[in-house]
């Protein structure tokens, strides 16, 4: 074997070993570690898509509510609002001469709103009166039902007394809590 | 005696093919290393991300309950808030329409509007004015009038009418 075939050989050893080696390489380290890599990057296709989901769904429901609490923020004063009899008195005696409130009954039963049965018992010139009243109660921070029973009665001149139930609807505390994110609006 | 104007050099222990050979082979694996370091570096730092995006995931959804609670809240309110208006409306226009139904002729000393129907007190010229002008109406709004009149000295007639139906107007609104 002459000193040629002797460098030959060794150079087809090397490449020989270079090639196990690297293919050692390979299939321990390369190929485990792509595995890997491509299972957590479907992984994390697959999460930004549910997370892409969530997001709009959490956006539109945000926007939903900001904008059912910006349309309808007087609504929600209203049932916030603690029950008031004088500023109640205060508007009902810009429509009538005389105003005087009877507490009836105060109604728990409603698993969402308290109830406050009032008479109240008014004088007033006209029917026209009542009729003004009624349309001014959305002006008022409460939310009030008038309701049976309506008595009228003449008293002599012009003056009708006038009696009549109202109902004020308070939104329960518990529920408010359960459900507010923002404390409750006192008015009292 | 020397043969060579040349000093000979030590033989080196590995030769340069096979020198080269080895720093191919280092180069290679060191580079194979390197991509690997790097996916799993890229991995783990997906896997980070994927923990993160899934605890926001987890605070958007329990946040969205408590949204969703409030708008049912508020569509709650809303629909309350309504109901009181269209009762008020109602109960306005019941009362303005009682009274339109009285004529001009007949008096009215008293009015008591209940649930379940509708009582009148007053005085009226005669029982022919009484029944043409204000029973007729009466008789098409609710199901039932029942009407006792009573003589006065001046020929004139005080009446009691009781009128039985429902009146539409009151918590039957109420959603």
């Amino acid at each position: 074997m002459n000193f040629k075939e002797i460098r030959l050989i060794r150079v087809l050893l090397w490449i020989l070993f270079y090639l196990i080696t690297l293919f050692l390489f390979i299939f321990l380290l390369v190929i485990p570690a792509v595995k890997r890599y491509k299972e957590i990057h479907g992984a994390l296709l697959s999460q930004k898509a549910t997370y892409r989901t969530v997001k709009q769904e959490y956006d539109r429901v945000s926007k939903k509510l900001e904008k059912l609490r910006h349309d309808h923020k007087k609504v929600i004063e209203a049932f916030e609002s603690r029950w008031d009899r004088t500023r109640f008195e205060a508007l009902a005696k810009r429509y009538f001469s005389s105003v005087s409130l009877k507490p009836v009954d105060t109604n728990d039963s409603d698993p969402h709103f308290k109830i406050y049965e009032v008479d109240a018992r008014v004088q007033m010139s006209s029917p026209q009166n009542f009729y003004r009243f009624i349309d001014a109660l959305p002006t008022l921070p409460f939310a009030i039902q008038a309701d049976f029973p309506i008595a009228f009665r003449s008293v002599g001149g012009d003056t009708i007394d006038g009696i009549f139930r109202i109902k004020v609807y308070e939104e329960k505390r518990a529920s408010v809590d359960s459900n507010a994110s923002k404390p409750p609006v006192s008015k009292r | 005696m020397a043969y060579s104007f040349l000093r000979p050099n030590p033989k080196p222990r590995i030769d340069t093919d096979s020198r080269i050979l080895a720093i191919f082979l280092v180069v290679t694996l060191l580079i194979i290393v390197a991509f690997t370091a790097f996916l799993w570096y890229r991995s783990d730092t997906m896997r980070r991300e994927i923990a993160q995006m899934r605890q926001q995931e987890g605070i958007m959804k329990s946040r969205m309950a408590h949204k969703r609670a409030q708008i049912a809240r508020i569509e709650r309110l809303v629909r309350k808030y309504d109901a009181i208006e269209t009762n008020n409306d109602l109960l306005k226009d019941s009362i303005r329409n009682l009274f339109d139904l009285v004529p001009d002729q007949i008096t009215l000393t008293r009015a008591v509007l209940d649930r379940n129907g509708l009582a009148l007190y007053g005085v009226t010229p005669s029982k022919e004015v009484y029944n043409y002008l204000l029973l007729a109406p009466l008789k098409s709004v609710f199901k039932r009038s029942t009407t006792t009149f009573y003589p006065l000295k001046n020929g004139w007639y005080r009446f009691v009418s009781i009128n039985e139906g429902s009146i539409e107007a009151g918590s039957e609104v109420e959603r």
